[in-house]
C-alpha cells in the first residue's frame, strides 16, 4: 500500500471513530449535558472540600476528604474538556 | 469602611505606597503583550479592549467589588457551625464610602486592589483575541472585577474561610492569576476557536502574533510592575514586614529568569530552535508562579518554582491545543496553570499544603464554574463572538471602522466595513 493510501485509510478510520464517539455522546448525554455533568462534578468536588473543613476536626480525615474532593474535580474537568472536544469536532463537521 | 484593625507602621506605609505606584506597569505590560499577540488587523481593537477593560474593571471594583471584598477585620457576613464562625463574604459599603483616608492602610489596600482587579481583567482578553466583541468583553470584565474576583479575594485576603484555614498567597498567584486564567478558559470555551486555527481533522495550526517586539517589551514592563505589585501585596495583604518583603523582588526575578531559560532550552530541544513567543510566555509564567510564595521562600526555592514553570509551559500550550482550546496569547497556560502551580508550590515550599490544596479546589470547583456560568448567561443576552464575516475582515474594521496600521493594504471596495 502506498503511503498516501495508508494515510487516507488511517484518516478515514480516525474520522469514523470520532463520528462514532460523537454520536454516542449525543445519544447518551448531548454535548451540553456532558459539559453540565463536568461542571456539576467540579461543584461537587468543591462542596466535599469545603465541607471537610466545616464538619471535620481531625487533620487526617480532613486531608482524606480534601484529596477526594480534588480527585472529583479532576474528573469533572476531564469531562468538561472532553465535552468541548466533541462540541468542537461537531462544529467542524 | 472602618480602618484596618492594625495601624500600618510608617515604613510599611511608605514602601507599599511606592510599590503601588509601580503596579500600573503590570497592567500596561499585559496590554502591550495582548496587542502584540493579536493579528495586525485586530491590533487597534486589542489595545482599545484592554483600555476599556481596565476602566470597566476599576469602576466595577469601585462600585461593587470593594464592598464584596472588604478587608481583614472589616464587616463581613459570617455563619457558625460546630462552634466555629466562618467568614464567607464582605459586607462593606458600595462606592467605597466611609473609606478612611487619614493615613490608614485601608486606602492603600483599596488602591492596590483596583490594580489587582484590572490585572485580572487583562487575562481573559488574551485568550479571546481576534474574536471577542468589545461590548461583550467589557460586560464580562464587569462581572469578573465586580463579583468573581472580589469574592475569591475576600476568601483569602480579607479574612475569609481560606485565610481561616491557613491558605497563603503573598502576591496573587491564586487570587489574581488563577482566577483570571480560569476565567480565560471559560471565555475560550464559550467563544470557540478562531477561524483557521484548527483544520477539518481538528489539527491545530499556528496563528502567530503580529509583533514580537510588543510582546517582549510588554514582558519587561510587566516585570517592573510585578515587583511593585507583589511587594505591596505581601506587605498589605499577607502582613509581611517591609524588611522581610525585600526578598520579594529577588525571588520573583530569579523565578522569572529561570523559567525563561528553561522554556528557551525546552523549545530549542523540541523544535530545533528556541521559540521566542513561548520563551516570552516562559518569562511571564515564572513571574506568575513565584507570586504566591514570593515572601515566604528562599531564592533556591524560587529558582525551583521557575524551573518547573518553564518546563510545564511549552507542553501546556500544546495540550490545550490538543484539547481544542484556542488560547491566542497563552493566557490560560501562563496565568491559569502558572497560578495553580504557584499555589501548590507555596504549599510545597512554605508548608500548609492542605490549605493550599483547598485553595486549588476552590479555584477549580467554584471560580471556574461561576465564571463559565456568568459568561454563558451573558452570551445568551449579548452574543460575545463577532460574526464570521467580521472576523474575516478583522476586528479593527468590523468594530472600530479603522485599523491600527493604515499603510497596510486596505479592504476591498465590497467590504461592508469600509
Amino acid at each position: 500500500m502506498r503511503a498516501s493510501e495508508q494515510y487516507g485509510s488511517n484518516h478515514a478510520a480516525s474520522s469514523a471513530r470520532l463520528l462514532f464517539k460523537q454520536s454516542c455522546a449525543e445519544l447518551c448525554f448531548g454535548f451540553d449535558a456532558m459539559k453540565l455533568a463536568g461542571f456539576l462534578l467540579l461543584l461537587a468536588g468543591f462542596a466535599i472540600v469545603f465541607s471537610a473543613f466545616l464538619m471535620l476536626a481531625s487533620q487526617p480525615a480532613r486531608a482524606a476528604f480534601v484529596i477526594a474532593g480534588v480527585v472529583v474535580e479532576i474528573i469533572g474537568l476531564a469531562l468538561a474538556f472532553r465535552a468541548h472536544i466533541y462540541a468542537s469536532a461537531g462544529d467542524e463537521h | 469602611m472602618a480602618p484596618l484593625p492594625v495601624p500600618l507602621p510608617q515604613v510599611e506605609f511608605i514602601v507599599s505606597a511606592f510599590c503601588i505606584l509601580l503596579a500600573p506597569l503590570a497592567v500596561a505590560g499585559m496590554t502591550l503583550m495582548n496587542t502584540g499577540f493579536a493579528r495586525s488587523r485586530g491590533a487597534a481593537h486589542a489595545i482599545l479592549s484592554a483600555g476599556a477593560a481596565m476602566s470597566v474593571a476599576a469602576l466595577a471594583y469601585f462600585v461593587v467589588g470593594s464592598a464584596i471584598q472588604g478587608f481583614a477585620g472589616g464587616p463581613a457576613h459570617t455563619f457558625s457551625l460546630r462552634g466555629e464562625t466562618w467568614n464567607w463574604i464582605g459586607s462593606g459599603y458600595l462606592l467605597m464610602r466611609k473609606l478612611p483616608l487619614e493615613g490608614s492602610g485601608a486606602a492603600l489596600v483599596a488602591s492596590l486592589q483596583l490594580f489587582c482587579a484590572a490585572l485580572a481583567a487583562m487575562i481573559p482578553l488574551g485568550s479571546g483575541l481576534d474574536r471577542w466583541r468589545l461590548g461583550a468583553s467589557c460586560a464580562s470584565t464587569a462581572l469578573l472585577a465586580g463579583f468573581v474576583y472580589p469574592l475569591f479575594a475576600h476568601w483569602l485576603w480579607s479574612g475569609g474561610w481560606l485565610s481561616q484555614v491557613g491558605a497563603l498567597d503573598a502576591g496573587g498567584a491564586g487570587v489574581i492569576h488563577a482566577t483570571g486564567g480560569l476565567s480565560a478558559l471559560a471565555v475560550a470555551w464559550i467563544l470557540g476557536a478562531r477561524k483557521g486555527k484548527f483544520d477539518t481533522r481538528g489539527m491545530p495550526g499556528a496563528i502567530p502574533g503580529h509583533n514580537l517586539v510588543y510582546i517582549f517589551f510588554g514582558c519587561l514592563l510587566a516585570f517592573a510592575g510585578w515587583l511593585g505589585l507583589d511587594t505591596a501585596a505581601a506587605i498589605l495583604l499577607a502582613g509581611v514586614p517591609a524588611a522581610r518583603a525585600a526578598i520579594v523582588p529577588l525571588n520573583v526575578s530569579i523565578a522569572a529568569g529561570t523559567s525563561l531559560i528553561t522554556s528557551l532550552v525546552v523549545t530549542g530541544i523540541r523544535f530545533g530552535k528556541p521559540d521566542a513567543t513561548l520563551s516570552a510566555n516562559g518569562f511571564m509564567i515564572g513571574l506568575v508562579s513565584a507570586s504566591g510564595a514570593c515572601a515566604f521562600i528562599s531564592p533556591p526555592a524560587a529558582a525551583a518554582i521557575g524551573l518547573v514553570a518553564g518546563l510545564v509551559l511549552p507542553f501546556s500550550v500544546e495540550w490545550l491545543e490538543r484539547l481544542a482550546v484556542d488560547d491566542a496569547s497563552g493566557a490560560i497556560s501562563v496565568h491559569g496553570i502558572g497560578g495553580l502551580w504557584g499555589v501548590l508550590a507555596t504549599g510545597l515550599f512554605a508548608g500548609q499544603w492542605l490549605a493550599q490544596l483547598a485553595m486549588v479546589a476552590a479555584l477549580l470547583g467554584f471560580v471556574l464554574p461561576l465564571a463559565y456560568a456568568l459568561n454563558l448567561l451573558l452570551n445568551r443576552i449579548y452574543r460575545q463572538r463577532v460574526s464570521g464575516d467580521g472576523e474575516r475582515h478583522g476586528m479593527d474594521m468590523c468594530e472600530l471602522g479603522s485599523g491600527a496600521y493604515p499603510e497596510l493594504p486596505s479592504l476591498g471596495t465590497d467590504s461592508p466595513y469600509r
